[in-house]
């Protein structure tokens, strides 16, 4: 594109000539001018980073995740599994970080082909409808081959299992063994590798235990019971739980 | 193109102006750019800003807890952080546009927005390349710098993210500690071709810049020349138009292709339009042939024309015009048309015309002049030749002392009569231009020794001493008419002598040799002149005063002798102190062949013959004044064996010079039948008379006449009138010689 820049004319340009006095207030307050632009633009590169900051700690601080116990679950909550292995996953229809997750399982069944089977729950409080429900998440995680979608009435299964946060997911054996527990994104609807679905990608394909544990990021699925899990208090607490977890498997 | 070199090269070889002219362009430019692309940030970081709340109310806008939900926190921070970081930025591009810190905080906080997006949109790989096309739209500053600044942004986040929320970034918990640098140097290596880009671009606008300023300067060059060529033609257009010289020129076809008014009016043309070479028509149809002839040998030749020649004008008046034109030629010789002037010149014509008639009229009038004066002389000189004649006559016969005196008055009032008629002839003779002399080499001592030995009785008479001193340089010889100087020398000393006291003193002496010409000095005791005469002193018939002193002059001798001089290529100076004398200094140029000319010098006794030894001789005398004839009759008879026959008509004289066979012709110029010229030419054509010596007596004494006679024949040459004893003389010369 043509540059719209004419020069100007040698010779044309008027040249004032400042008193010396008026050169010399003019200076300073172009001293003063540019410190007044340095110290704003301090500030507002200071607030902007504080707000990213904060920012950054919503996206990373993990809800309240599953605290099963070792024994294996009882047959009547593990689903039928077509595969070697069985994941559930609890999720909220409506939650926006979500979306992540069923990204994240999609290339998890990807990954793990015919050798995992996936349910997942979607809370439907009761009085909702079923369009409640059938969210673009709801569609979304049933065109995911290996997946099979459920409603859970009142949150159910959730609340048996434990699972408040939405985007848990546990890995189940044949023998309803957990193998894992935790959330499958690194961060509040943050797509892209996490520690999760690494961990399940390694003990379907090579039967390898690199963690158990992994934070889980989301919205909360149903009222969390346990005031630790809620609020502010409740994502430091998260956040030692997640330490612990990283321990454990450690 | 290699804008670099391109650069430099023009850096090296334009001037310090030029120079500093094209760094002034350059910053000019570069303001420009940082200005135009402070504001397109501006507008962009308000589009994003929007984008921004549009995706996070798209993507996330509530937050849930079972079945109640709140407004999701990316909302917030999409209105409120997306709108801090766009607004400070955006408010400095306005308020501070074109300034460092402006591109460096819109580079930042492009950075700042990208982060924004990348978590608003869910950390989608997509929307990572925000980053990169953040740079590459920052490159659009053309300053790497801004480039630092955003590259050190994104670096500090990914290290500081990985230092404390490794997942967030990189997906896993404990990353390597280098992990940052994989992804700073993404953006750095980008950076690289957009810094090489950059530099490239301003190389390119220093390039841009010296043309432009190399431009300017030949633009105010060009455009001073053409002010100067603006001037220059209306100079030429106002000198054209009050031009009294008719300008013009014509293309290689003979077309007028301009042609001021004065040119079209000389030409009688209203237009020069459509007028070609009809130019031609206005010249005179007499002259039109030869001027078109010499037209065209002149353009054959590619010479100048230059012609006088006539015209005939529409109103059928004829005038003159004269033409002068170049031919104008193309680099490779051809004729590409004329330029020149056309004069009007009928006025000079005219003048000359006149002119030539006055010169005519004048010439009529000399001619009437002189013939009057050929006839003053004859008709005073034939009476006084009677006077003078007879009076000598009677001065040798004897007679008492009072008819003695009376003849003495006779002939001074005679001789004073003879010398102004010379006189008066001399002047005449210089007036007319006429006035010839002969010059030859002449000694100095020997003319002014005749002078003095001339004027001896007559400052004896005056009891004035006179004395010449020039014996010291009697082989001193000047350039001079005899005549003329011996003449000069008479004059002056007649004045010293009549002007002079009585006993004192005339002496001619030698004044000394100064640049080739010889001086002689005149100094007398006279009674000098007075200095407020001396402007006079050469005026003639300016006696200066001296009318009553009683004595004899008629004022002219000075003047001619003055013309006389300076005819000989010489002075005459004076020195005059009154009452004391004067000093008269003639000078003349020094001769350098005195040998020749004295050996040419002949001496002629006349009268040597003595009269009693000579044999009977027929003289013939051509005469229509009775008194003349009585005058030589009488004079003849002083010669005894001469017999003396006459004849009163020219034609009568020839017949008789055939049938008397004379000895000696003396034949007069005036003769009421033919003029004594064709009776000389008669009797030198006839064979019978061809060898008779003829004499020629006139009264004619006008310039040229003897020379004139002697080539037609004449043996001599006496004018009326003639002295006694010089008629007897040349008479005795010529019968006797032999």
């Amino acid at each position: 594109m043509p540059s719209p820049y004419v020069p100007p004319r040698s010779g044309s340009a008027i040249v004032r000539v400042a008193h010396p006095g008026c050169a010399i207030a003019k200076s300073r307050l172009n001293d003063m001018r540019s410190i007044l632009s340095l110290i704003a633009t301090m500030l507002w590169f200071g607030v902007s980073c504080t707000g990213l900051w904060r920012l950054y700690r919503y996206e990373t601080t993990p809800g309240p995740g599953v605290m099963l116990p070792g024994r294996p679950l009882p047959a009547s909550v593990i689903p039928r599994s077509d595969g070697q292995y069985s994941l559930l996953l609890f999720a909220h229809p409506k939650c926006p970080c979500t979306r992540a997750t069923i990204d994240e399982l999609d290339r998890l069944m990807t990954q793990c082909r015919g050798k995992l089977t996936t349910s997942a729950y979607f809370v439907k409080p009761g009085g909702c409808s079923d369009t409640w429900v059938h969210t673009d998440l709801w569609r979304r995680a049933e065109e995911i081959p290996g997946v099979r979608v459920y409603s859970d009435l009142n949150g159910e299964i959730t609340r048996k299992m434990g699972a408040y946060t939405s985007g848990q997911a546990v890995l189940l054996d044949r023998s309803g063994n957990i193998l894992f527990q935790g959330g499958i994104t690194s961060g509040r609807g943050h797509a892209g590798d996490s520690s999760g679905r690494s961990a399940i990608v390694s003990i379907v394909n090579s039967g390898k235990f690199w963690i158990r544990q992994s934070p889980v990021f989301g919205c909360p699925i149903i009222e969390c019971p346990n005031p630790d899990y809620s609020s502010a208090t409740g994502a430091r607490a998260s956040r030692l739980h997640s330490a612990r977890f990283m321990n454990k498997s450690g | 193109m290699d804008f670099k070199n391109l650069g430099k090269q023009a850096q090296s070889t334009v001037g310090a102006g030029v120079s500093q002219r094209a760094n002034a362009l350059f910053e000019q430019h570069r303001e420009f750019i940082f200005k135009r692309t402070d504001r397109m940030f501006a507008g962009l970081m308000l589009f994003q800003w929007l984008a921004a709340v549009v995706a996070a109310c798209v993507i996330s806008p509530r937050a849930w807890a079972g079945a109640n939900s709140h407004i999701h926190l990316h909302v917030w921070m999409a209105v409120i952080l997306g709108g801090l970081i766009t607004m400070f930025p955006a408010a400095l591009a306005f308020v501070m546009p074109g300034k460092p810190l402006t591109r460096h905080v819109i580079a930042i906080a492009q950075m700042l927005v990208s982060a924004l997006l990348i978590h608003l949109s869910g950390g989608r790989i997509e929307t990572h390349f925000h980053v990169f096309g953040s740079l590459a739209i920052l490159a659009m500053y053309r300053d790497w710098r801004v480039l630092f600044s955003s590259t050190l942004v994104v670096a500090a986040d990914h290290f500081l993210r990985g230092i404390y929320a490794p997942q967030s970034v990189y997906g896993i918990l404990a990353p390597e500690n280098w992990r940052w640098l994989e992804h700073a140097g993404w953006v750095v290596f980008e950076d690289v071709f957009l810094i090489l880009s950059c530099v490239q671009s301003l190389r390119e606008m220093r390039a841009i810049a010296v043309r432009q300023a190399q431009l300017e300067a030949s633009n105010e060059i060009i455009e001073a020349g053409a002010e100067k060529l603006s001037e220059s033609e209306a100079r030429f257009r106002s000198l054209s138009e009050f031009s009294p010289t008719g300008i013009f020129q014509t293309d290689g076809a003979d077309q007028i292709v301009y042609a001021n008014d004065r040119c079209l009016a000389i030409l009688g043309l209203k237009t020069s339009i459509g007028v070609a070479g009809g130019w031609r028509h206005s010249i005179h149809p007499e002259d039109r042939d030869e001027v078109a002839e010499k037209y065209h040998v002149a353009r054959a030749a590619r010479a100048e024309v230059a012609d006088e020649f006539r015209l005939l004008l529409p109103n059928k008046q004829v005038s003159w015009a004269v033409l002068r034109a170049r031919a104008l030629l193309s680099d490779d010789g051809e004729l590409t048309g004329y330029v020149g002037t056309l004069t009007d010149i009928t006025e000079r014509k005219q003048t000359e015309e006149l002119m030539l008639q006055a010169k005519e009229q004048a010439e009529t009038a000399n001619e009437a002049k002189s013939m009057f004066l050929s006839r003053m002389s004859h008709e005073l000189r034939t009476p006084l030749n009677s006077i003078l004649g007879f009076g000598q006559l009677l001065e040798m016969s004897d007679r008492s002392a009072d008819d003695r005196e009376s003849i003495s008055h006779i002939m001074k009032a005679g001789k004073h009569l003879l010398e102004l008629i010379n006189e008066v002839l001399d002047i005449a003779r210089v007036e007319s231009g006429k006035f010839t002399v002969s010059l030859e080499p002449v000694s100095v001592a020997e003319i002014v020794n005749e002078a003095v030995a001339l004027m001896g009785p007559f400052a004896a008479q005056r009891s004035v001493r006179l004395h010449s001193d020039l014996d010291i340089v009697e082989n001193q010889f000047i350039k001079a008419d005899r005549q003329r100087f011996k003449q000069v020398c008479l004059n002056i000393l007649s004045n010293a002598i009549k002007y002079n006291r009585e006993g004192g003193s005339v002496t001619v002496s030698y004044g000394g040799v100064t640049n080739g010409t010889f001086s002689i000095t005149f100094t007398d005791t006279g009674i000098g002149i007075r200095p407020e005469m001396m402007t006079r002193l050469f005026t003639p018939f300016d006696r200066l005063d001296t009318e009553a002193s009683g004595i004899d002059g008629t004022g002219l001798g000075l003047s001619v002798s003055k013309s006389l001089v300076e005819a000989m290529m010489g002075q005459i100076r004076v020195e005059s102190e009154p009452g004391i004398g004067s000093t008269f200094s003639v000078d003349l140029p020094l001769s350098d062949d005195p040998a020749r000319n004295s050996a040419q010098v002949g001496e002629i006794e006349p009268g040597a013959t003595h009269p009693d030894e000579v044999q009977a001789r027929t003289v013939l005398y051509i005469e229509d004044n009775p008194a003349n004839l009585r005058l030589v009759a009488a004079i003849l008879e002083r010669r005894p064996g001469i017999t003396l026959v006459s004849a009163l008509q020219g034609g009568l004289g020839v017949e008789m010079a055939r049938l008397h066979r004379p000895d000696l012709t003396l034949l007069d110029l005036d003769l009421p039948d033919v003029s004594g010229h064709d009776v000389l030419r008669r009797l030198k054509n006839d064979p019978d008379t061809k060898d008779i010596p003829v004499i020629m007596l006139t009264a004619d004494a006008t310039c040229g006449q003897e020379q004139k006679l002697r080539k037609s024949g004449a043996s001599g040459y006496l004018t009326k009138p003639f002295e006694v004893r010089q008629f007897l003389e040349v008479l005795d010369e010529v019968l006797f010689a032999a």
